[in-house]
This record gives structure tokens, sequence and C-alpha cells, in this order.
């Protein structure tokens, strides 16, 4: 086998679920609701007492931005609310076992598995690995799993390793709509009862199946998403090594001492912050407790069954929308339905039924369609257990794409159907679906809290009527809440990065949110996972001006003190705080941008 | 393979699937005999489903995606329609654009 530079971390071990804990869930429960409680109390307080009547352009905002905040934060606890993770079943050993009564086929038979590993451009010896590991899955009946290479590269030296290894070829004459179309070209020419999704670079562990197989059991299950794992993030560097290397050994002993006092300081470790564990093992696996849990793409075991109706749902979905627009201006009711017919039929002729486009950005739409289905009751299972690994983005731009469709797909669930509305949605399935579009809108008020200090730094004014007791005692008590809520909540997963990025990621999501409001397509660039290594300062660009306006600010009001003009020094201590606070969390990103992939990963 | 009954009816192609179940497991042949006929300028299609007492997506997703072939000069009907197919028109919401009839005669009358 070819020796590729993730070689040397075959070894590392995926992580493992937080455990449940009840005792911890009721104290996180607890908190919550003082949470909610005082926010209630907190904002009563901001909008009636608080407020500097004398520069309202600058309260107000300010006073919105932070209640949007807390709306946010509130969907995000509800989100978190309780674990309701399902128990595991034993995999079933025929299609009996896994369909309801009445879709029987009159004669039984062992179950057909279709796994898909789709394949453009990537290195054929790269999808070799992906390969060797779908076929070292295990299971313990004898069901027929067939492993399809799907290639769109049409290339002979995939094709050749294909049938090396004994697995099935299929590749067309042409792209059309790239990997969703690759997809469904396969699923038109297999017919598996279970469809297993992988990426080209996704590979599997041998219990995938034998693990999750069993919750087909319950008819109703569409599909089960399993946690996407990067097994190639970076470990960073310990401080003791990095001092020394960079300035004598004398300075590896202070990095020593700090480490020893204060723990073991990793710096560059996940600069990308692409470690997408707290959005399974938190976000995601609990949306179970409300059946809303969202197909995310690669790692995901679907029903065919099920992955056809969306299908359907959809297709007729964009259909309806296509029939409305084009009868909507139609007065004569007769007329109306004529165009709409005519819309309809033109509709079908132009567009093929396309199943889930198997990315987070797209999936989440199909699934909201099928959860919505009132014909039948489509249950989701997240399966907490990490069943695969796969490789990350390499490089900042890399990773600013993925987000950015990531941002723009959910988004763009506001404008095809409002979650709020959709008929067929139980509540908490509204709430979440509608909290994963609101939490981008973030963008808003991180603007809002970005450029308050720098705004009290240049023009002497605070946004709160004064920094008295009652202030101290409002915000302090609320902020303390919170980050302990927040830290129960999210127990066991290190979510410094998520919340450094969520800051970070304020131009991304503007840009994500002005894209759709123009009614642009979020233009899908394959994720490059290649890298470069080169610095990209010009991604960052927003992020470095707000720095320097910070950065500016401070020297401007520390120059209006030295020269004796009239200060507020408590105004000042807690700007600077913000300040240093955002400011560490922008520079996150612009590290990210400096930060010179090793050559060696660069595929 | 399905053995699928063709017969012309009046100019209308008038298919019989020789299977009972158009499911993953038939919805493939079944549609390429279909694109077939629709590849031969057959574009006024009946569907037959007197045999047929189970459809799935799969099977329905077939006759979309032949629907989709004959375009707006042609049209695909439906008759001998069982409950479960019927529903799962409804339910799909494909019963607007799929017309169903309940015997031959009154497909080939009302085509």
């Amino acid at each position: 086998m070819k020796e590729f530079y993730f070689s040397e971390y075959e070894h590392r071990k995926p992580y493992r679920p937080v455990p449940f804990s009840e005792g911890r869930q009721f104290l996180y429960q607890y908190l919550a609701t003082i949470n909610i409680a005082m926010g209630v109390w907190y904002f009563h307080w901001r909008w009636f007492y608080s407020l500097n009547i004398e520069a309202l352009w600058f309260s107000i905002p300010l006073a919105l931005a932070e209640t949007l905040a807390f709306l946010s934060t509130s969907l995000f606890i509800v989100n978190l609310w309780a674990h309701k993770d399902e128990e595991v079943k034993p995999p079933p050993a025929m299609i009996s076992e896994i369909m309801a009564e009445k879709d029987r086929p009159p004669e039984d038979r062992p179950i057909t598995i279709d796994v898909f590993l789709p394949t453009y451009t990537e290195d054929p010896e790269l999808v070799r690995y992906s390969i060797r590991d779908s076929k070292a899955v295990t299971y313990p009946h004898p069901v027929d799993i067939r492993i399809h290479v799907l290639d769109d590269g049409k290339r002979e030296e995939m094709h050749a390793i294909a049938l090396e290894e004994g697995v099935n070829y299929i590749t067309r004459t042409d792209n059309r709509g790239f990997k969703a179309g690759n997809l469904r070209n396969a699923m038109e020419m297999t017919s598996g009862d279970i469809i297993v999704i992988l990426d080209a670079d996704t590979r599997p562990f041998p219990q995938i199946m034998e693990r999750t197989l069993g919750y087909f059991r319950d008819p109703d299950v569409a599909w089960v998403q399993t946690p996407q794992w990067f097994y190639d993030l970076p470990e960073g560097e310990g401080l003791e090594s990095l001092f020394k290397r960079k300035l004598g050994s004398w300075a590896g002993k202070i990095g020593t001492l700090i480490e020893k006092t204060i723990g073991p300081i990793n710096v560059g470790k996940d600069i990308f912050g692409s470690d997408p564990r707290m959005f399974y093992d938190c976000i995601l696996r609990r949306r179970m407790n409300y059946n809303a849990s969202f197909c995310c793409g690669a790692g995901s075991l679907h029903r065919r069954e099920a992955v056809q109706r969306a299908a359907l749902l959809r297709y007729v979905d964009e259909m309806e929308h296509h029939a409305n627009e084009a009868s909507k201006d139609a007065d004569d009711p007769e007329i109306a339905e004529a165009i709409r017919l005519g819309a309809a039929r033109g509709f079908m002729t132009d567009t093929e039924v396309t199943p889930y486009k198997y990315h987070v950005s797209e999936d989440i739409y199909t699934s909201m369609l099928l959860h919505a289905d009132r014909s039948r009751n489509w249950r989701s299972v997240h399966h907490a257990e990490v069943l695969s690994k796969m490789l990350s983005p390499q490089d900042l731009e890399a990773y600013l794409t993925q987000n950015f469709k990531y941002a723009g797909g959910t988004l763009d669930l506001l404008r095809r159907d409002n979650p709020l509305t959709l008929p067929g949605l139980n509540n908490g399935q509204r709430a979440m679906y509608f909290a994963s579009t609101f939490s981008y809108f973030a963008a808003f008020w991180m603007i809002v809290f970005l450029i308050t200090p720098p705004i009290f730094y240049f023009t002497g004014l605070v946004p709160v009527k004064g920094f008295d007791l009652d202030f101290f005692i409002h915000i302090l008590s609320f902020q303390l809440i919170s980050q302990i809520t927040f830290m129960l909540g999210t127990w066991g997963v290190n979510t410094l990065r998520n919340v450094q990025y969520y800051v970070a990621f304020f131009p991304l999501n503007i840009k994500a949110i002005w894209t759709v409001l123009k009614g642009d397509t979020i233009k899908f660039k394959v994720t490059p996972k290649t890298g470069s290594s080169q610095v990209r300062l010009d991604l960052v660009k927003p992020q470095l001006f707000i720095i320097a306006l910070n950065v500016a600010g401070i020297i401007w009001y520390l120059g209006r003190m030295a020269l004796g003009y009239e200060y507020d020094l408590m105004g000042f201590i807690i700007a600077t705080f913000w300040s240093c606070l955002n400011m560490s969390s922008l520079m996150v990103i612009v590290r990210a941008a400096t930060w010179k992939t090793d050559e060696s990963r660069l595929l | 393979m399905l053995k699928i009954d063709i017969r012309n009816e009046n100019d209308i192609c008038v298919i019989n699937p020789g299977t009972h179940r158009l499911d993953a497991s038939t919805a493939v042949d079944f549609k390429n005999a279909l694109l077939k006929l629709i590849a031969e300028d057959n574009l006024r299609l009946l569907l037959n489903l007197e045999n047929v007492d189970f459809i799935d997506s799969s099977g329905l997703g077939a006759i979309i995606s032949a629907l989709r072939q004959v375009g707006v000069k042609g049209d695909i009907k439906l008759c001998n329609v069982a409950e479960q197919v019927e529903e799962l028109l409804r339910l799909t919401r494909l019963d607007k654009v799929l017309e169903t009839f309940p015997c031959e005669k009154d497909a080939l009358e009302g085509y």
C-alpha cells in the first residue's frame, strides 16, 4: 500500500462518546432553567434600567444584539436539554426483520447492502485504503454486502484497483450533478435494501454495520448517521518544545514551568477548528430527544425506501413551488390550474428526481422534508460512537469553503421551507431546524459585540447608564450562570475552538446570508482537501481590520489618559477586557491563515 | 427478468408489468423497458396495474423517470390501481400529475 502522510496516524483511536450521567443532566437542566429565568431578569433590567439615554444609537443596538444572542443561547439550551440515545439492537439477517408486515415480500431473503464510495480526483491509492477497510467490515449473518466504487473521473487506474480489490466499479458518460449525480446514478443501478454512504477518504471500522443495522428493525427508521471523525488533525506542539525550538533551551525550561503550573498546552492543535466533535457529540446527538437529528453525508446508512421517498417528496415539493410561482399572477382559478399543470409537467421534463445530495449543506433540507412527511412517521438515529475515520481539510481556504457551504445550505432552508411553518414537523423539530438556521445570524450580533469597545475608545461614550454596583451584579451573575450552564451542557467536550470560530466566522456568515438573500445559489466548489502551504492573510481581512481597530482604540485611549484628558477608568478596564477576549478569538483564524501546512500533507 | 406485456390500443401503448411488486429489485428493469418504448416514439402510455399489488418509492421513481422522458408531448396514465398504490400516489402528492382510471376501458376512452 502506498504511504501517505496519514499513515503515521493509523494508531490513533477515536474519542469515546461522553457517557450519560443522570446527575449531570439533572444539574444541567436545573442550571439551564435558572439561566433562562435570569435571562428574563437580566434583559428586563437591561432594556428598562440600563440603557444610556444620552447615546441610544449606541446602547440600543448592543442591547438588541445581547437579546438576540440570548435567544440563540436559549435554543441551544433546548437542544442540549436531554440525552435520548437509542439502544443498539441486534443486527438483523433477513429482510422481514426490517420491514413492516404489510410491505414485506412474499418470500423472505437476506438483507442486501450497497456501500458507495464516490470519487472524482482523489488518488486511487488513497481510495484503496477506503476499499480495503470496507472489505474488512464484519457482520454476524450471511447478508449480501456489495461495495461499489463510483468513479466520476473515469480513470483506468481506479478501475484497475477496483478489479484488483474485487469490488464493483461504476462510472458514467457525463458528470451531471457532480457527486449527487454520481450517487444517483449508482442508486439507479443497484437495488440494496440499505445504502452505506462513504466519501472517497472515509474508512469504515469493521463493526460499522453490526453496530448500526439493528436500528432498522424499526421500519420507521429512515437513516442512521455516525459521527465524522478526522483522524489526521494536527496534534499541536507542547509549549516546552516550541519555546526550545524558537528561542533556545533556556526558554524551553520556562515552557516546562508554565505547563507544570497550568497544565499541558498544545500550540496549533486543530488550528482550523475543524474537529466536529461538539457538533456530533453534543448538538446532533441530543437532537435525538426531538427526533430531529439530520443527515450529514459520509458515514451514514440509509433505508433505500426512505431515500427514494425523500427524493420524491423533494421533487414534488420543488415542482409545486415551481407551479405556484408560474401561476401566481393568474386571476381566473381555471386558468391558474391549467398553468399550474403545464408548469408542473414542464418542471418534470427539465428536472430529475434527486435523492439526498449526501452533503450536510443540502441534506439538512432533505432530512427536514422526510421528518415532515405526514404519510410516514420517519425517524432518524444519531449513533454517537465513531465508526469511521476520514481526513480533515488541510488549509484555511478549504475549511472556509466547507463552512461557507454549511452556512449557505442551512440558511437556504428559510428560503425554501420555513421550519417554523412547514406542516408535519413536531414542535421540537421546528425549534431545532430553526436553531440551525438562526445560529448563522450570530454574525450580526457578533459585529456589534466586536465594535462596541472601539466605539467606546474613540467616542468616550458608554453603552450603559453607568458602572455601578447594579451593573456588576447583573452582568456578572448572568455571565457566570451562562458559562456554567454551557460547560455542563457540553461536559467532556473541548469547546474552546468552537467558541473562537463562532466569533471569528462573522464575515463568512454574513457573506452566506447575503448570497442566500440575493437569491444566488451557493456555489459548491468541491471542498479542497488537498491544501496549500501559502500564507493567506487575504482570507481574513475583516478579522484583521477588527483587531487593528481594537488595538488602535486602546492606544488612542491610553494616549488621551497620558495627556491628561478626562477618562473613564472603569469603562476602559471593561472595554479592554472585552477587546482582549474578542481579539484572542480573532487571532485564531489569523493564525490559521498564516499556518504553513506541512508539505507532506499536500496530496 | 420481468415479463412485460405490451399492446397497442388506438395509438395508446398499454403496458402490463409482469410482476406483483414494483420495488427496488424490479424498478430498474421496468424503467429501462419504459424508456425503450419512449425512445421508439411511444409517447402515450397506459400502465395497467391489475396484477401489481405493491409499489414502493423506487417503483414510483421509475414511473416518474419515464414521465420525464415522454416530456410535454406525451403522457403516462394508470389504471386498475390497487389501494396501496393509490394511497402512495396520494401521500406523495403525485396523484396530481399521474392520472388514474378504474379500468382499462375507461382509461382508453378518457385518454
